[in-house]
Formats: structure tokens, C-alpha cells, sequence
């Protein structure tokens, strides 16, 4: 089977071009301006833009044990809807994923789907309580990409070091969410103008800022690989700035790219997020700092959650964001056209520099003689989620019903045309 | 459908509205030995109150009843929301008894919100958390200006517990709004390291008195204090409080002093100062209703204007 897309603008790394792709037998057979070729089947891609498929280092599949929230087919046939072709799910499940059998279910699970592909981060400590450490070892030999106790901060700095020297040796990197609790209050809502209006305790911008400082000091000590997630303040993009070395990565959501704390001020739960949405100065320090290398990548923390969830007071209502079909539409619309971000940015960002991360060899590339994994988005009409109705179980994103360009028009992975306009192609159509 | 969830939601139109129809209900009721009007008659107002409260429920009750209106009480102790129901649901039940208007107290910032987001009938805050408290703000702006004849202009401070009151920041709203001079004085504890740019923290009381058209005294919420926020009762009294001395010279200014109550007699006002003619404590409590009647008939018969007679 051979396809024909044609008129797509092809956006990779130092390209910015209309070209035609010829995918034959699953690989880029030629990439050009006016290709013809007979008895192939032709994408009209006109009006839209073809990137390599994405790699997204943080999201929440809430497998095991919360299903009804989202489920592995669900999740990863969303994320493959959203243009990526890797997804790493983070442990705070129920139970979490701190042992060897559970990352091992987890894999097995999602290899049999033929959705996006899995990576999972095993647990730092037992039950995700930051007391007692789990074997890194034996989760990494189960097949786990890396450790985080994401959801939670791992606060006991003694435990801490042993884990880094342990993920050292394994070379297994580290995903660390920063959060002092007693500067954080565990609070959805910023420290400053807008606590002080929702009357509720504020979010110290530090509570991220500081651990993060002692975590990178902690990783040079013993050359452990940490890579710090959400990055939500200046002071934490500070803090990058003056101890960032060569293990250290960091990563940044689209959420604190997009929206700032004037959002939550309405107290609209759909904006709750951990670490909160914070100044608009911290979001413009964030926006420079994934400019300039200095965060290295953007990652979804995709988030479902219930209506109920999400139908809380604020401060009771669940944090975070459901993301995988909203990342493309949203930064597109939101930072691309209004020339925050390049095309080249995104590929970086989403492509180029989560493969490193993870040390994935072949990235998703769009060159001759390449597998086809290809992202088509079309750019030049207006749609909503809610319209062309979600793969995922949740609509918790305060854009869902918003009308964005650059929605999915079809995607390309492992060779294989997976998914063309809003409908899921199951099976062999290669 | 209009709401009520902070002062933002309100004009000054909106405002200057409710407190003409609570001048007519004070002249029509206070001195009347018949205390209702016949306005809401076949309405339900529903009052859902899941925090403590005395004067704000019954105030609200009573200009339900005043106004002719149904009412009908919730307390979380004996309701469904203690087998857990959620918010929604508990609003969506009191729909389909066909309400009319609820009046909702609870613990959490933006719970208010979560029920007026449904667009089931109006919704009026009467406190969320350390969030809001319009109907509060307006029942003291209505105060200050029966009392002064006017607000535009006047040079208010609002003293003590900033930190943990919801009246303070729902206060400077609409003080904001009417072109006041806000000031504020209190305990480093117990002022919020952000303020808002128009409002200007001063030094000591004797300040106060001497600038200030109005002192607004604030109770010490000892319920909301954590192990990190400090109150020192010996301090507070020293600096803060209005001592009979300090009383000796706001009367020599013939000033006004308010305080939104239950008042800790002796801590945060004396109490020769709190039953003194200088005080509009009760004023407050008594214009309350009015304010409420006012709030109430407000939303209401803009709601009726929308009903169409179907046959």
C-alpha cells in the first residue's frame, strides 16, 4: 500500500516547507515539491501541517484502579489521536506502580492495543508515601523507562540520594515533581493577589523552586540523571539558570505556557492544576526558558478526571488537566500563531528532546527512508473537541469546548495509517 | 439570570437599585405594626447554610418571610450532603421543588460558584470560606450612607484580622467602587502579605482616628488562626483595640465605628463603645434586613420579568 500526502507543510527540525510525502510499504519513500505517483491512495493535506509524531515524558492513565477516570485504550488511542507516538505514565495509580509485576502488567497490557506506545515510571518509594524506598533496580529490569513519585514530592533528602545513586548506576532517570508541602499548602491557587481575593492559602512559588535547587545539588553529588517536572515559576526557571548541568532536564506543560493565575480567579475548578497556574511574569519566564533550551521539553501531565471530580469547590476539586487532544490545537493556536513559539520549537520540544531523555535511538523523524510516524494537523479550520467528540474518557480541559485550529487530521505511526479525520482506523491498513 | 457570588457581580446601578428598594422596605415595615409586603408572594427562597451563622441566616429568613416568600432551611447536620451528596446534586434536588432563589453559607472558597454555574435559579452568597461575603458589603455601604447621607469620597480604615475575613475583602470592593480611601491596621500577623494597590496599610490606631471618617473593627477569627499565624491578645489590645481612651477621642471627632459582628466584647472593641450612640453596630443588624429584602427582591422580579404566561 503506498500514500500520498499531499500539500502538507512539513515542519521538522530546520524544515519549514510545503512538501509532499510518498510512504511506501511504511517508509518515506520520497519527500518533494509536486510528487505524482499512480495507484497510491492521496491525503489531501492542503492547509495543514505534518510533524514527526510526538513523545510525551508525564501523563495519568489511571490504570489500575481508576478506570471509569480513563483506561489504557481510551488514554493511549487518545494520545495516538493527538499526534504521539510515545507516552510515559506516571505511578500514582491505585495501587501505584512500585513493583516489578505491576510495571510488567502495565506493558503487557498496552502492547496488545496497537495505540500509542507505553513507557512506564516506576515508583521512588513504597505506596508513593516518600518513607521507604523501592528497589529502582528490580523496576527498571521489569521494564520501567524511569522513577518518579509523581503526584507527590519525595521530601526526605536522605532517601533521596540513595535512590539517585541506585538510578545513577542503572542510568535510569529520575522525574521529580518539586513541592515543598509546607510552602505549598497543598494550595491549587498562587501565593499572592489571588489568594489573597479566593481567601484561601496560597502556593509559594519556592515550594517549587527549593527542592528543585536541592535535587539538582543532590544529583551532581552523585551523577544521577533528574529531570524536573512541570516547571511552573521563575524562580524554579532561576534555579535552572544557575545549577542546570548536563544530567538535568526539565520540562514544561501546556498549561503553564498557555494560561496564567488571572484564570483562577473565578475559582473555576477546570483551572486547577499542581503546581497552580501562577503570574503572568512566571508564565513569560517559563515561555523564554523552553525558547532557550533551558526547559527542555514540553510535557502533557494529561490529567482525566470525572465531571464530579472536577464539580468541586476549587479547593476540593481535583488537580490537573486532560491534554493528549488538546496539546497540538492549543499550543498552535495559542503560542505558534502568535509567534511565541516556532514550528522548529515544537518539533524540539515534543519530538526531539523527549527521545533524548528517554534515550530512544530512532526518533520519529520525517526523512527519506524513515518510518512513517507522522502527525497531520490541519491548521486552516476552526474546531472544538467537544464537537468532534474526545477518544479519551474526560473532558476535564478548560478548551474542550473551545473552537481551536490545528486538530487531527491524520496520523501515521510505525508505518501505518492509524488514524484519518475523526475516525479510528483499527487494523492492518498499511 | 443574575447572581450574587462577589461584589464584582454587581454595578454601581445594581447597587444604588437594592439600596432604594431597601430605603422603601425600611419606610413601609420598621415602624409598621404589620411587618410584610405582598411582593414575593408564591416564591421559595431556599437557604442552604453549611457553616455557622446567626445573623446572616435569620436576617435572610426573615426578608424572605417579610417579603411574603416561602422559605425553606438547610443545615449540613441534617441533610444528604452529610451522606455525602455533592453540591450539585443537593442543588438540582431543591430545583425540582421548583426554588426560586438560594441563599448558600459554605466553608469552601468558589462552592457558591459550583451551584451558580448550573443556572438553576439565582444564587446569593452569604460567605464562601475567607472569600466573599457581599450581602455583608452591602449591608455596611447602605449603613455608612443612611448614616452620612453619602460614601463617595469618605476615608474608611478597616482594623484587625484582615488576614481571616472574608468581610474585609468583600468590603474593599465596594468601598473601591463608591471612590473611598481604604485604609487598613492591624497586627503584621494578621495582614495578608498582598494587598491591593489602592489600599493603604497604616501605622497605628491613633492614625486612625485622626485621618479617618470611619473605623470598620473586625472580629479576631480565633477558629481560622494555624500553628504558623500568631495572635497575641496582650499586643492586640495595646495597638489595636478601641480602648475607652482611644473611645475618648473619637468621640471628641465625633466619628462612627462599625464592626459586622458577634463582636468579642473587650478584645476588639470595649463595650462602652460598642452601645454608644458612635456605634452603628445594630444599626447594621437592622439595616441588614432591609439590604437582604432588597438583595432579594432584586433578583427576584428581574426573574419574574423573564416568565412567560404559557396560555
Amino acid at each position: 500500500m503506498k500514500f500520498l500526502i499531499k500539500g502538507a507543510e512539513v515542519w521538522e527540525e530546520n524544515i519549514r516547507k510545503q512538501l509532499d510525502i510518498l510512504i511506501e510499504d511504511g517508509f518515506i519513500k520520497e519527500l518533494g515539491e509536486g510528487i505524482t505517483n499512480k495507484n497510491t491512495r492521496v491525503i489531501d493535506a492542503n492547509g495543514c501541517v505534518a510533524l514527526p509524531l510526538f513523545v510525551d515524558l508525564h501523563c495519568h492513565l489511571r490504570t489500575p484502579g481508576e478506570e471509569h477516570k480513563e483506561n489504557l485504550e481510551t488514554g493511549l488511542g487518545a494520545a495516538l489521536k493527538g499526534g504521539f507516538h510515545t507516552v510515559v505514565a506516571m505511578p500514582n495509580t491505585k495501587p501505584p506502580i512500585d513493583k516489578p509485576e505491576l510495571v510488567r502488567y502495565l506493558i503487557d497490557a498496552a502492547a496488545k492495543l496497537d495505540k500509542a506506545d507505553l513507557k512506564v515510571a516506576g515508583a521512588i518509594t513504597e505506596n508513593l508515601q516518600g518513607k521507604r524506598r523501592t528497589s529502582l533496580e528490580s523496576l527498571f529490569l521489569a521494564g520501567a523507562s524511569a522513577a518518579s513519585d509523581d503526584g507527590y514530592a519525595v521530601n526526605n533528602t536522605g532517601l533521596l540520594l540513595e535512590s539517585f545513586k541506585e538510578a545513577a548506576i542503572l542510568d535510569m532517570p529520575i522525574f521529580l515533581h518539586e513541592e515543598d508541602y509546607e510552602l505549598s499548602n497543598r494550595s491549587g491557587i498562587n501565593e499572592g493577589r489571588v489568594s489573597f481575593e479566593a481567601g484561601v492559602f496560597g502556593n509559594h512559588p519556592l515550594s517549587e523552586a527549593l527542592p528543585a535547587a536541592r535535587d539538582i545539588l543532590l544529583a551532581r553529588q552523585v551523577g544521577a540523571r533528574v529531570h524536573i517536572q512541570h516547571v511552573s515559576s521563575k524562580e524554579t526557571v532561576d534555579v535552572l539558570k544557575m545549577l542546570k548541568f548536563k544530567n538535568i532536564t526539565a520540562e514544561a506543560t501546556p498549561h503553564h505556557l498557555i494560561f496564567d493565575e488571572s484564570a483562577t480567579l473565578s475559582l473555576n475548578p477546570l483551572y486547577k492544576t499542581n503546581p497552580p497556574l501562577r503570574s503572568k511574569e512566571d508564565r513569560e519566564a517559563i515561555l523564554e526558558a523552553v525558547k532557550s533550551g533551558l526547559i527542555d521539553c514540553i510535557a502533557t501531565d494529561h490529567a482525566p478526571h470525572t465531571v464530579e471530580d472536577k464539580s468541586l469547590p476549587y479547593e476540593d476539586a481535583l488537580s490537573g488537566m486532560a491534554w493528549f487532544e488538546l496539546v497540538f490545537p492549543a499550543i498552535y493556536t495559542y503560542l505558534v500563531l502568535k509567534e511565541l513559539l516556532s514550528p522548529g520549537d515544537l518539533v524540539r520540544l515534543l519530538t526531539i528532546n523527549p527521545c533524548r531523555i528517554l534515550k530512544i535511538s530512532k526518533r520519529p523523524r520525517i526523512s527519506v527512508g524513515e518510518r512513517a510516524n507522522i502527525a497531520i494537523f490541519d491548521v486552516s479550520t476552526k474546531k472544538s473537541l467537544e464537537k468532534i467528540g474526545s477518544k479519551s474518557k474526560a473532558s476535564n480541559n478548560p478548551l474542550f469546548s473551545t473552537e481551536l485550529f490545528g486538530f487531527t487530521k491524520a496520523v501515521f505511526k510505525d508505518g501505518k495509517l492509524r488514524f484519518l479525520e475523526e475516525t479510528f482506523l483499527e487494523g492492518e491498513e498499511n | 439570570m443574575r447572581h450574587l457570588i462577589t461584589v464584582k457581580d454587581l454595578s454601581l446601578e445594581d447597587v444604588n437599585a437594592i439600596f432604594m428598594l431597601a430605603d422603601s422596605f425600611y419606610e413601609q415595615i420598621d415602624s409598621r405594626p404589620i411587618k410584610k409586603v405582598p411582593l414575593l408572594t408564591g416564591k421559595t427562597v431556599a437557604l442552604l447554610f453549611s457553616e455557622p451563622s446567626t445573623r446572616t441566616r435569620v436576617s435572610f429568613e426573615l426578608a424572605a418571610k417579610r417579603l411574603s416568600a416561602d422559605t425553606v432551611t438547610i443545615t449540613q447536620s441534617t441533610s444528604s450532603m452529610k451522606k455525602g451528596e455533592t453540591l450539585e446534586d443537593t442543588a438540582r434536588t431543591l430545583s425540582q421543588y421548583g426554588i426560586d432563589l438560594l441563599v448558600i453559607r459554605h466553608s469552601k472558597a468558589g462552592a457558591p460558584d459550583i451551584i451558580s454555574s448550573l443556572g438553576l435559579f439565582p444564587v446569593v452568597n452569604a460567605g464562601d470560606g475567607k472569600r466573599s461575603h457581599p450581602t455583608q458589603a452591602l449591608l455596611d455601604a447602605y449603613t455608612i450612607y443612611r448614616e452620612y447621607g453619602k460614601i463617595k469620597g469618605l476615608k474608611v480604615a478597616i482594623i484587625g484580622d484582615i488576614l481571616h475575613s472574608r468581610v474585609a475583602r468583600s468590603n474593599f470592593e465596594i468601598l473601591r467602587m463608591f471612590g473611598c480611601r481604604i485604609f487598613v491596621l492591624g497586627p503584621t500577623s494578621m495582614i495578608p502579605s498582598y494587598l491591593p494597590e489602592d489600599v493603604v496599610r497604616l501605622e497605628n490606631i491613633e492614625q486612625a482616628i485622626e485621618e479617618c471618617d470611619l473605623l470598620y473593627f473586625l472580629r479576631i477569627q480565633f477558629e481560622r488562626f494555624n500553628e504558623r499565624e500568631v495572635v497575641d491578645i496582650d499586643t492586640y489590645r495595646r495597638k489595636y483595640a478601641l480602648t475607652r481612651e482611644r473611645f475618648e477621642k473619637i468621640k471628641k471627632r465625633d466619628l462612627r465605628i462599625m464592626h459586622p459582628g458577634p463582636v468579642n466584647r473587650g478584645i476588639e472593641i470595649d463595650s462602652e463603645a460598642v452601645d454608644s450612640e458612635f456605634s452603628l453596630v445594630f444599626k447594621q443588624v437592622k439595616f441588614g434586613l432591609y439590604v437582604r429584602m432588597g438583595i432579594l427582591a432584586y433578583l427576584l422580579s428581574e426573574r419574574s420579568e423573564e416568565i412567560e404566561v404559557p396560555y
